[in-house]
């Protein structure tokens, strides 16, 4: 990992919704949802981080925290180094400069209403207008528009402006949903699912892009996904959670190939594999424990909260929830298994290499 | 309705001229034959499926591939008589062959003969089950419901008795009878939904995007079930997915469909060790590999074809590197492959006999 600052970093990131009983103001609810509990993340300039976890892993939640878009319970937010404090509409607008989102579904993110032109030339307008003295318009701003549209492959940009988002299939929509994210010259982008909702033959299409958006201008990008292929395929580095809190961390082609978490083998052996003749994927599944289910995160038991599914558990995984363990150069995993505890559980080391799911019964 | 007057003899109807029928070991449960669909009512309807034939063997599981607006979903309403207006059925035939040998064209039956027939011959398992289940009926009513519906003389207890070893069948404890249908997670609901889909044993079970809602831990568990439970009571599976890799895995043949077309059938492993239609091997280009070595990939340029203004001739053509001056004016027909290989269909001019005069792309040659 590099040694420079990160962009954006997140410690100890916390958030936790109310569930039911009455608000009183000032004091913690009675019942909480935990959906994001003590999340570490970091993004480097020119690097994309991927986030995977299952639907309600808190994923989003994540994403949603570092926008700004939601207050966060506990931990901190740290842009450059800096606290960022996002309260009040100045400090937020000054904050997602830096740091833009991209939504899941461009059929909902952008106005049906109103044209191409239209939507980009709000962003630009909003977050150039101080840099530049005054409002962007005439051959400036043009120029702004065919350089966005150009930036996202939409060329000739001059058949894209007047569109209506109608008029526009998926896969372009979601361009111009990047092309607003990059009026304001971001430093960030966090994208929540980018490609989950488009046609399978263009979902590339938009990674490469982001990747492209990456190289080219050195855009830190979290990239929230549940399918960790396309994360071993586009993103630098991986984050795997599971229910509100890191199980795994590392560069996404040892945390694909090596999983070092019970959840991540369990999630990268249950993955369509065309190449598994013999179907250990599915055997190695079978050998977890089928009828597994994440816990509650209302009342997340103590200990691990993989334990009650992890064929490896013992009771100190139930008693005692484990930290983010270091366990190579860059790699972390939240397991017992890799402490030196006396009490620890036997995990098994996984085999270079080897197929997936083959070391299940080690 | 709308369908074609189709004479229904049993049993002695035999290929029609037209469309070449791939030759199988065939013990056919569901054949569907030229089937076409429109959209809307108007002087310009929408043709989303134009003659789509398909053959669904006993005890097999067919992979039905394809991306959003394809039509696969569209095919499986359609050959059950399920399609709303304004999807309508202007031609083709189903072709139903019964446990006693008894064949029927689901098109032409009367209403109360369709109404029968379905759920206890055909179940479907519809996209997104998860909100399919009435949330304000608890999971045992819906079951016994749909028992009763079909057995009317059965008792209230049987049927009970009965959707509780339903449920036990598909994984979940019988006590779960009396949750609401919020009280289950989203894989729970899923298996209910199997569950409901298998209570008249049917011969064939439709799933339509089963799974996509899902994890893939979870969506692992719940289609190693369903090929389970195949084995164990023994009928046969479409199953409807964009996601070709998890085809490969679990399904017996593949058909590939793109803009309301099979551009190919083949065996699961055929088609991704050698794919033979131009698009099928893009499909396939554009899921990243979680194993082996990391390949650069472009996924496919281009969009889907609008259906309403579909080019003339072949509606790949335009995002085909491949495509030659015959592509944009005439439309392939499924045919044999240039290698002339057993069980296998490919509608693309590049294996069209004299045709083309190079040799075929390496892509597709292997």
């Amino acid at each position: 990992m590099s040694q420079s600052t990160p962009v954006l970093a997140a410690h100890g990131l916390t958030k936790h919704f109310r569930a039911g009983g009455r608000r009183i103001a000032g004091r913690p609810p009675a019942r909480a949802i935990h959906a994001v509990d003590g999340v570490d993340l970091e993004l480097h300039r020119g690097q994309v981080l991927a986030v995977v976890g299952e639907s309600g892993s808190g994923k989003s939640t994540v994403a949603r925290l570092l926008a700004g878009l939601i207050p966060i319970t506990d931990g901190q937010v740290l842009l450059d180094g800096a606290e960022a404090r996002v309260r009040g509409r100045r400090a937020f607008r000054a904050y997602v400069r830096r740091v833009q989102m991209i939504f899941q579904d461009p059929f909902a993110s952008i106005n049906p209403v109103h044209p191409v032109r239209y939507t980009l030339t709000r962003a630009l307008r909003l977050h150039r207008h101080q840099s530049t003295g005054g409002k962007l318009r005439g051959a400036e701003l043009e120029a702004a528009l065919t350089e966005l549209l150009e930036r996202v492959h939409l060329t000739p940009a001059e058949r894209y402006v007047d569109k209506y988002p109608h008029e526009l299939s998926g896969g372009q929509r979601q361009r111009i949903a990047i092309a607003r994210a990059l009026a304001a010259e971001p430093e960030v982008l966090l994208a929540d699912e980018p490609v989950s909702m488009l046609d399978v033959s263009i979902r590339l299409g938009i990674l490469n892009l982001l990747a492209d958006l990456r190289d080219r201008l050195g855009i830190a990008v979290l990239y929230i996904t549940h399918d960790i292929a396309s994360a071993r395929y586009f993103a630098d580095r991986t984050t795997v959670l599971y229910a509100g809190q890191v199980m795994e961390t590392g560069d996404s082609e040892s945390v694909t190939q090596e999983p070092l978490h019970p959840y991540t083998r369990l999630l990268v052996a249950s993955a369509p594999d065309p190449d598994d003749l013999a179907g250990a994927g599915a055997a190695a599944v079978r050998d977890q424990g089928t009828g597994g289910e994440p816990p509650s995160l209302v009342d997340p038991p103590p200990g691990c909260r993989f334990a009650p599914r992890c064929p490896y558990a013992t009771d100190l995984c139930r008693r005692e929830t484990p930290a983010l363990l270091e366990v190579a150069p860059g790699r972390a995993a939240a397991c017992w298994g890799y402490s030196e505890r006396e009490d620890r559980p036997e995990v098994g080391r996984v085999s270079t290499s080897s197929a997936s799911g083959g070391e299940a019964g080690a | 309705m709308s369908q074609t007057d189709t004479s229904t003899q049993d049993g002695t109807t035999t290929t029609e001229a037209g469309t070449p029928v791939a030759p199988e070991s065939s013990d056919p449960v569901l054949e569907i034959r030229n089937l076409s669909v429109d959209y809307g009512f108007g002087d310009d309807p929408t043709h989303v499926l134009r003659e789509v034939s398909l053959t669904l063997n006993r005890g097999e599981v067919l992979g039905l591939a394809g991306e959003s607006g394809c039509g696969k979903s569209t095919l499986a309403y359609a050959a059950t008589r399920l399609l709303s207006p304004p999807g309508l059925i202007t031609g083709g035939e189903v072709w139903l062959t019964g446990r006693d040998g008894q064949r029927a064209d689901l098109l032409s039956l009367s209403d109360a003969e369709l109404r029968a027939a379905r759920w206890r011959d055909i179940a479907i398992v519809f996209q997104g089950a998860m909100s399919s289940l009435n949330p304000v009926f608890r999971v045992e009513r819906q079951l016994i419901d749909g028992i009763l519906a079909h057995r009317p003389g059965m008792r209230r207890a049987e049927a009970r008795e009965r959707a509780a070893e339903l449920l036990r069948l598909v994984g979940i404890s019988a006590d779960r009878l009396r949750s609401y249908p919020h009280q289950l997670s989203g894989g729970m609901r899923q298996r209910v939904m199997i569950a409901m889909a298998l209570a008249l044993e049917p011969q064939v079970l439709i799933m339509d995007e089963p799974t996509t809602a899902l994890d893939v831990v979870m969506q692992r568990q719940i289609l190693e079930q369903v090929m389970e439970l195949r084995e164990r009571l023994g009928f046969s599976v479409v199953l409807i997915t964009h996601d070709v890799s998890l085809l490969v895995e679990v399904a017996d043949r593949i058909a590939v469909m793109y803009a309301g077309e099979i551009v190919e059938t083949a065996v699961a492993r055929d088609v991704y060790a050698k794919p033979r239609h131009p698009y099928s091997a893009g499909l396939l280009g554009s899921f990243p590999p979680l194993h082996g070595p990391r390949r650069e990939l472009t996924g496919i340029p281009g969009a889907p074809p609008d259906l309403s203004k579909r080019p003339p001739g072949c509606p790949f053509a335009p995002r085909c590197a491949h495509a030659m001056d015959v592509c944009r004016t005439e439309l392939p027909v499924l045919g044999r492959t240039a290698q002339s290989e057993e069980g296998r269909l490919v509608a693309c001019h590049l294996h069209t006999s004299g045709l083309v005069n190079g040799e075929l792309p390496d892509l597709l040659a292997r």
